[in-house]
């Protein structure tokens, strides 16, 4: 009977496990990587897709038909929360030619993170417009680099022209307790979301 | 026959990286196509493309210096050929046949495509997120696998481990990595947990916000 092995119980997994996934945006050199590494348990890693495998239907690729080798590079972390929830951190590709990989990365997202530099502001307008077309709910974080906030917070939301409802947080992202606030005040702003969105549009099933 | 032939060919040039890709070439030939009528077949097109491909070469060689300017850049000339020969090696990529020049056979047989390890397949039968866990199976006798990747699979999933983790491990693309946790789920090497936020289920996903929050809070 060689199918014996396979005919395990199939109640074998000790316990069913969860886990939950936010987004870290931001431009090149936003500290997206240092961010997701200050609270991280394990050292960041890097995982790599294809053009080909998100991209299909997305990115007309038949002119470049050689360009299917194309990868796309993004690092994530892990945070242990429970000890059957896991909470990943990805860090989105600093490109904007890789798109692609953005669905991949916001779908069952809780939200997102984009870390603004105040030096290179326009790095931000991408992921922002992107978060807000997806629906996806977002703060901003203003990466302060050396500890010192370049700008007045009021000025930066204004440049980046966001609503007076989306949090705008400065952040170390050296810091682990800062990243660990940063993501709080994340969670909190999606649950408030949720609720909104909720409570107004969609009547509550029973219970 | 043909496949001797270029073997034969580069021994001959003396040229050991050459003579190695050859063999190795020779076998993935021999391997794939049995009887020298479909290796015929496949040597056809391949020749008539090499020659329109000189053809092209010397067509923009010949119309080059017929155009209005007479000056013709040799560099400019020299550009132009390197390029329909990478022309040509683009297309000859799926069918590795009597390498033009040895530095170009060299770079032929190293290129392994990403997804050989899985067949060539691309689909996943389950949804496998980024963040989706898998975990090993805990029954008492599992199949052992033969393929390397499962292994490592089994062997890193022992607690659990996302399919974004799994990859990089394997150092493959995600969408290999997810063809390769598929067939292990498949097998019964692993299982794969739900994943909340994956699911349209947004009472769970709300309750999945609020474990994490306060999860967070703990840190």
């Amino acid at each position: 009977m060689d199918s014996v092995g396979f005919k395990a119980p199939r109640q074998a997994a000790p316990q069913t496990m969860t886990s939950a996934k936010i987004v870290v945006a931001g431009g090149f050199g936003a500290g997206k990587t240092t961010f997701v590494g200050s609270v991280s348990e394990i050292v960041p890693l890097t995982t790599e897709a294809m053009m080909t495998d998100a991209s299909t239907g997305i990115d007309d690729t038949a002119a470049t038909p050689n360009k299917s080798t194309t990868t796309v590079a993004m690092d994530f972390g892990r945070v242990s929360l429970d000890e059957d929830l896991i909470l990943y951190l990805f860090g989105t590709p600093g490109q904007e030619r890789f798109w692609f990989m953005w669905d991949d990365l916001v779908r069952g997202a809780i939200g997102a993170v984009v870390l603004a530099d105040t030096r290179r502001l326009a790095d931000s307008f991408a992921p922002i417009d992107f978060f807000e077309d997806r629906g996806l709910p977002y703060i901003v974080g203003v990466n302060t680099f050396d500890g010192v906030l370049q700008h007045d917070l009021g000025d930066v939301r204004e440049a980046l022209s966001i609503d007076e409802s989306i949090p705008l947080v400065r952040c170390d992202a050296r810091q682990r307790e800062s990243t660990k606030q940063t993501l709080i005040t994340m969670v909190e702003y999606a649950m408030q979301q949720w609720l909104a969105v909720r409570g107004a549009a969609a009547p509550k099933p029973v219970g | 026959m043909t496949v001797a032939m270029s073997t034969d060919s580069g021994f001959g040039s003396g040229n050991d990286e050459s003579a190695i890709a050859d063999v190795l070439n020779g076998f993935a030939l021999t391997s794939g196509l049995r009887g020298r009528k479909s290796g015929k077949r496949r040597d056809e097109p391949d020749d008539s493309r090499e020659a329109t491909g000189e053809h092209d070469s010397r067509e923009a060689a010949s119309s080059a210096p017929a155009e209005p300017t007479d000056v013709v850049w040799p560099g400019e000339e020299d550009h132009d050929r390197s390029w329909t020969g990478e022309e040509q090696f683009v297309s000859a990529e799926p069918i590795p046949v009597e390498p033009v020049a040895p530095p170009l056979a060299a770079e032929e047989t190293g290129f392994v495509r990403p997804y050989a390890i899985t067949g060539g397949r691309t689909k996943a039968n389950y949804p496998l997120e980024l963040e989706t866990l898998i975990s090993t199976r805990d029954a008492a006798v599992l199949p052992v696998p033969d393929q390397l990747e499962h292994q490592v699979i089994m062997e890193e999933c022992r607690t659990p481990r996302s399919v974004a983790e799994i990859a990089a491990v394997l150092q493959v693309p995600l969408g290999v990595a997810r063809v390769l946790i598929s067939d292990a789920a498949d097998t019964g090497l692993v299982t794969v947990h739900r994943t909340v936020a994956g699911s349209e289920n947004a009472e769970a996903h709300f309750t999945l916000m609020e474990r994490v929050l306060s999860g967070l809070r703990r840190l």
